[in-house]
């Protein structure tokens, strides 16, 4: 079965000379699955969402959307309709001069050709499906609660019928039991539509509610990816650890470090790698253990790994 | 942090308060301008009393130094200045708007930059100068259609000047605009540009230029007068607020009424122009 | 008593006559740390606010209830005495902090100028190094010298605690002082609080939406939803086990990194606007347990265990 995204080594940068805000970074989704992207601030993982979403086109390296490149779809190609957004701040994602009503009914206007009053009805009935009543419909965003408003954004993204939703941080704007009506509706629609979602966050409770895979980025740089619950539950890369240790309530073991490292160190984390040794400059692309789906890019990953990997070299 | 609700209410009577006062003064203005120079028993050019004749009950703002009604005058000056406004402001309003948005939604960085550069240059060169420079070439006493020898001098002057503050606020506008997330998702929907330009950006960028073309009338109402005055404007003996100031002002001494009353009336105007737009403004925010 | 540094008591508020709070408890001890938990337009910010005498730029006042710092009657203080207070007693760390230090001013003298206030021009300087290192500021000199735009999300931060520490605090107040912070700086800043409070010997007021980070690191805890506290208590015992069921709602509504299998249980409908709360019981409307006698009337906090209050009139079939 071919992949509904794929991306391979992509790179972007901002400016040409600029430094990159994604580094070489792969990922790729299959139908219905769901897979989080966690990092921190700058770890690049909103603009790798754009990547993916078809909105940016990287620098270098390839994007596929069903088999297609995306810098080759046009934008009123009929495939864009596979990929949709939501977005962090459920304001600014809607027209703010636009009715909620009004932006999901332009979508079915635009696409299925439909009547006014034919398209209102659809968008009615999408928006009741996520939980907005009769009178907040015929509301402007203005006059609605940011939770209302992102179920008005993942109306509008529903009405085009995609296969892959990416939702870039849709639930850290909102408060905890909005987040889980939000995110109980993102969950749902998998089970319901066979939806397809990319979660980037940096809650990683979050990642490991609605997604079963994920990848963790540092820096541009994807440093460790494989089944949520594994890379959670025993995390191979020092980052995946110092993340987790870092969620309050946790064990606070692992903590970044200061390092005086050189410029063009191989490694994207070695200057607050609390387990940077020598060898490390020599870590290499293929570097790091493996396991089926799962890789961590490290020359020493935490220790309960360091028998395996030794094992292999043998 | 939420504010108490009849605070927010109150502030918002204070301020509807305001912008009926705005809307009564300005429409009075207006028709008053129209309606005394077609009801009026004299023309603004007949001589109908002795000269300097100070206000009184059969001539309301008295009479200026060839015995000219300065009530008829005054007004039909107000006719001339404010349909001169309106069209300034509403060519400027509709090209600069166009303009700006379509530069600054383009994806052509050159189109963007020469635009920009050429308007810089127009506010950069000294505007006195300009149209100074233009009437002059257009003609002082070419007149056309209703409007008398002059005018339209004036407002291709003030136009070529005035669209660009329209074309540069739009411009910014589309630029903060297009940068929303909202803009991003219906480019995911894969929304054509135009439909995007019209549907999306548009409403937003005109809020902003409409906001400024209230306040613009009042500008274009003084920019005109004070042409007039300088004598690069409205040729004798058509009526016009700037001009009949001009005529009085070497009589202010005896003959104050003859600068002042039309000062005033344009001072009102003002005045309800400035409350109008602020109005506007702060039910943008 | 005497061990209570901050006592807030049934305390009401309005704002441009609405009723914005109603029935706030809150009890600091003297080197304690307290955690404030609700969701938007609950009333956190403004139970600050009104700790800090700051109601009235907002146009509002208290009604009701008392309110004692340190023996002090803080209802019937007057200006000038207020000041005082925030000068030299409690210490806040807004919850706009990372936009809060003026932008053309280096940092160096943002904190001069609190410093000269309480320690003299002479010593300024030294005392502003010596703030930095208590916040554990790298490369303090440095930062000094620089203007805020040029220090990260977590420097600005640890330059807004350093600033409420000027005045050598009892107490610090902080509003969502992690909030929009990446989890390794936010780790970072809560340790460091917390070594604060216990080397200056500094009570620590902690408002925020996310009760995890309470559970880490506060010692009891106030919940409050629409306006009131509906229960409180030593934070570790809330978060295991919640009585009143918006306590329990909340806690249901955090995805959990063991990973549930079943749906988070979300609540449903929105609490109150402000002048919209109802009579009675204020999450009566939203509540699994409700009942007629939730309705009208007013609702106290009631003791259910050493340290344990709720708030709620249908406890014997909420607790079985």
């Amino acid at each position: 079965m071919s992949s509904l995204l794929e991306t391979r080594d992509v790179t972007v940068r901002y400016r040409q000379d600029g430094p990159a805000a994604v580094a070489g970074a792969s990922a790729r989704i299959d139908a219905g699955e769901a897979l989080g992207i966690v990092g921190e601030s700058g770890s690049g993982k909103s603009t790798f969402a754009k990547v993916l979403a078809g909105v940016l086109a990287p620098s270098g390296g390839e994007v596929q959307v069903k088999g297609r490149r995306w810098q080759e779809v046009k934008r009123r190609d009929p495939i864009r309709r596979t990929v949709q957004m939501i977005f962090q701040d459920p304001y600014g994602a809607l027209n703010p001069w636009m009715s909620a009503r009004e932006t999901v009914a332009e979508v079915f206007r635009f696409w299925e050709r439909q009547s006014r009053a034919q398209a209102v009805e659809q968008a009615e009935a999408l928006l009741a499906e996520m939980g907005l009543s009769k009178g907040a419909m015929a509301r402007r965003p203005g006059e609605l609660s940011g939770g209302q408003c992102q179920r008005v954004g993942i109306a509008r993204a529903l009405a085009c019928s995609p296969d892959v939703l990416i939702a870039d941080e849709p639930t850290s704007a909102l408060d905890v039991s909005v987040q889980a009506q939000i995110l109980n509706i993102l969950v749902g629609l998998r089970e319901t539509r066979g939806l397809a979602i990319v979660l980037i966050s940096h809650d990683l409770a979050v990642v490991r509610y609605v997604s079963e895979n994920a990848l963790v980025m540092y820096a541009g740089q994807v440093v460790e990816r494989g089944p949520t619950a594994d890379l959670l539950g025993s995390p191979w890369h020092p980052y995946t650890k110092i993340l987790m240790d870092a969620i309050p309530g946790g064990t606070g073991d692992l903590k970044p470090v200061r390092n005086e490292i050189g410029d063009g160190h191989p490694c994207c984390f070695a200057a607050r790698c609390p387990r940077l040794q020598a060898d490390c400059q020599s870590l290499s692309e293929e570097a790091g253990p493996r396991e089926g789906d799962r890789v961590a890019h490290c020359m020493h990953p935490l220790p309960e790994r360091s028998e395996q990997i030794e094992q292999r070299a043998q | 942090m939420k504010l108490g609700l009849r605070s927010r209410g109150s502030r918002g009577r204070k301020r509807s308060i305001a912008l009926w006062c705005g809307v009564g003064l300005f429409v009075a203005v207006v028709l008053l301008s129209i309606l005394v120079p077609i009801f009026s028993a004299y023309g603004p050019n007949q001589l109908v009393a002795k000269p300097f004749q100070a206000p009184s009950a059969s001539h309301l703002f008295g009479t200026d130094a060839l015995g000219r009604d300065l009530f008829v005058r005054v007004w039909a000056g107000g006719r001339l200045d404010l349909a001169i406004a309106f069209i300034v402001v509403g060519i400027s309003f509709l090209v600069g708007t166009l303009i700006g948005i379509a530069t600054g939604a383009s994806h052509r960085r050159w189109l963007d930059s020469l635009v920009m550069r050429f308007i810089d240059a127009l506010i950069a060169f000294p505007f006195l100068v300009l149209i100074l420079a233009l009437i002059v070439v257009v003609g002082r006493d070419r007149s056309a259609w209703v409007l008398p020898a002059g005018a339209p001098a004036i407002i291709i002057a003030i136009l070529l000047i005035d669209w660009s503050i329209y074309g540069r606020l739009a411009r910014g506008e589309t630029l903060s605009l297009r940068s929303r997330d909202f803009v991003t998702a219906g480019q995911m929907i894969g929304y054509p540009q135009r439909r995007i330009v019209s549907r999306h950006l548009l409403p937003g960028v005109m809020r902003i230029t409409a906001a400024y073309a209230v306040a613009d009338v009042i500008l274009v109402i003084v920019a005109t007068a004070s042409l007039s005055f300088l004598g690069a404007g409205v040729q004798a003996p058509t009526a016009e607020w700037g001009s009949i100031m001009y005529e009085g002002r070497t009589v202010l001494a005896n003959a104050w009424w003859v600068s002042v009353i039309p000062g005033v009336v344009l001072a009102f105007t003002g005045l309800a122009v400035g409350l109008i737009a602020d109005a506007l403004l702060n039910v943008e925010r | 008593m005497t061990e209570t540094l901050l006592h807030i008591d049934h305390l009401a508020v309005e704002i441009a006559g609405h009723r914005a709070l109603h029935d706030v408890v809150l009890d600091v001890p003297f080197g304690g740390s307290v955690g404030i938990v609700g969701e938007t337009g609950s009333g956190k910010s403004l139970t600050c606010r009104a700790a800090l005498g700051l109601l009235g730029s907002i146009g509002g006042s208290v009604v009701a209830g008392e309110a004692t710092f340190d023996g002090m009657d803080l209802l019937t203080l007057p200006e000038r005495k207020w000041r005082e207070i925030r000068r030299y007693s409690i210490g806040f760390v807004p919850q706009t902090s990372l936009v809060s230090l003026d932008p053309v001013m280096r940092v160096g003298g943002q904190m001069a100028e609190a410093v000269r206030i309480v320690d003299g021009r002479a010593e300024a300087k030294e005392r502003c190094r010596e703030l930095l290192e208590a916040v554990e500021m790298p490369r303090a000199e440095q930062v000094l010298s620089s203007y805020p735009h040029e220090l990260s999300g977590g420097m600005r931060q640890r330059v807004m605690i350093a600033l409420a520490l000027v005045g050598r605090p009892k107490l610090l107040v902080a509003d969502e002082a992690t909030t929009a912070l990446d989890v390794t700086i936010q780790r970072a800043i809560l340790e460091l609080l917390d070594r604060l409070r216990r080397e200056l010997d500094m009570a620590l007021v902690l408002v925020t939406h996310d009760l995890s980070v309470v559970e880490a690191s506060c010692e009891t805890m106030t919940v409050m939803y629409a306006g009131a506290t509906v229960e409180r208590g030593p934070a570790a015992e809330i978060c295991a086990r919640p009585i009143h069921p918006y306590s329990r709602a909340l806690i249901a509504a955090q995805p959990s990194m063991a990973g549930a299998t079943t749906r988070l249980a979300a609540l449903s409908g929105a609490p109150p606007e402000l002048g919209e709360i109802p009579d009675g019981c204020s999450f009566a409307p939203r509540c699994p347990f409700a009942t007629d006698v939730c309705r009208g009337g007013q609702l106290s906090l009631t003791p259910v265990a050493p340290g344990r209050e709720v708030s709620c009139r249908r406890l014997d079939e909420v607790l079985q």
